[in-house]
């Protein structure tokens, strides 16, 4: 087990690691599988993602909550895929042409009659690679620099994809559309 | 997230932290149940094994416990044999010299018997019986590598060898003198070479079949089979 290669502050920081390894491993595994489909593979995203969990531990309140399964699938996800590109060196989507976040304010845009049903599929329909940093900043409170850091993007990356990330709901919702 | 606060506000940066910690917890919901179904599927394999686990250790436990119980009992008859033995033969040296000469030793032959016919084999018992102009082969040193032996039989100029592979194909060879046998139709047979001698395959559905002539020699080799099996025989005979 390579919780033995970690340095831990202190016991507690130990027993956390453990407790959300010996919980989420086995699920972390089959969802990096589903995106990976080599087993090989999946294990190094999932050590991966592990990596970026304990650098993020003392963020992690309640170590066995949905919150911190949703918060592992999430960055397990983001290591896979860029595994999968990486591996099948081909860039899914090429975000460097939006080095600049655009200027599209949804604070602006008034949107009325809209669900909590609505609003919950807008952000299930956006792609991974929106939604990640999306839920990091607003869900969990990460910074660009600590969601650039985690999934191995730049600050300004970061950023761009949040922006079209809300750029996509905001058209999603007024459209009724998906956020894809 | 208030229903109500979204239908009235704009969506702000407050109600994105609503609508992304929701999500983030139906997600997390959503997930701990598929981990749930995830560890159950997990611990039905678990109790699979352990189940079988049990099973072969209670077979285990009841194997020690009828050795527990019976080794003891064999051992005592072992014990019992060897005493009554021992008991026997103090008891026939000690009492009367005469008695060791009598009864015992009266079935014995009283002359050596006579070596075995060279060509014959010592382990077959029926070698007493072999009619005079059957050709014996000491077959069990001839015999390719997985083939046993297991029984010999004499009918008049014929000798009928059974063997058995380690795959459990049984063969018969029949061997008989070339001048005294019958002759078969060569027509109904495919020709193979065996040592460079011709030898004659007939394979049928139920049962395989491989004749040779050599110049002193007529050889019948059948099984249910396999062909393959029977050539390697034939080879190391021919």
């Amino acid at each position: 087990m390579f919780i033995m290669f970690f340095a831990f502050a202190d016991e507690n920081s130990k027993e956390k690691f453990e407790l959300i390894y010996n919980k989420f491993n086995r699920l972390m595994l089959k969802k990096a599988y589903e995106v990976l489909r080599d087993y090989d593979l999946a294990q190094d995203a999932v050590s991966e993602a592990f990596m970026r969990a304990y650098k993020n531990l003392h963020k992690i309140d309640d170590p066995l909550s949905g919150k911190t399964a949703a918060f592992l699938i999430m960055i397990v996800k983001n290591a896979a895929i860029t595994m999968l590109n990486k591996h099948s060196k081909s860039t899914v989507a090429d975000l460097s042409e939006y080095d600049e976040p655009d200027s599209y304010d949804l604070e602006d845009d008034v949107i009325s009659k809209i669900t909590a049903d609505e609003l919950m599929q807008t952000i299930d329909c956006l792609k991974d690679e929106l939604k990640t940093p999306f839920l990091m900043k607003y869900a969990y409170g990460y910074s660009l620099k600590e969601i650039g850091k985690m999934l191995k993007i730049s600050e300004n990356n970061a950023a761009v994809r949040i922006s079209r990330a809300k750029d996509k709901m905001a058209k999603a919702l007024t459209k009724g559309g998906d956020a894809q | 997230v208030n229903r109500d606060n979204i239908n009235e506000a704009v969506l702000n940066e407050d109600v994105l932290k609503q609508a992304a910690s929701l999500y983030v917890s139906q997600e997390g919901e959503n997930l701990l149940r598929e981990l749930a179904l995830l560890e159950n599927a997990r611990m039905q394999s678990f109790d699979k094994t352990m189940r079988r686990r049990v099973n072969s250790r209670i077979r285990s436990d009841k194997f020690k416990k009828t050795a527990f119980i019976a080794g003891p009992i064999a051992a005592c008859l072992i014990a019992a044999l060897f005493a009554s033995r021992f008991l026997n033969v103090n008891y026939g040296t000690g009492s009367a010299s005469t008695n060791t000469a009598t009864a015992p030793q009266a079935d014995l032959p009283s002359t050596p018997a006579p070596p075995a016919e060279p060509g014959t084999s010592a382990a077959q018992p029926e070698d007493t019986a072999i009619p005079a102009r059957a050709e014996i082969m000491l077959l069990s040193d001839k015999l390719p590598e997985g083939c046993i032996l297991t029984k010999t039989d004499y009918d008049y100029e014929k000798t009928i060898y059974y063997i058995t592979n380690d795959l459990g194909n049984d063969i018969v060879l029949v061997t008989e003198p070339a001048e005294g046998s019958e002759g078969f139709d060569k027509n109904s047979f495919d020709s193979v070479d065996i040592n460079g001698t011709q030898g004659y395959v007939l394979a049928k559905s139920d049962y395989k079949a491989l004749i040779v002539q050599t110049d002193d020699m007529f050889l019948t080799l059948t099984s249910r089979f396999s062909v393959g099996d029977l050539i390697k025989i034939a080879q190391t005979v021919v």
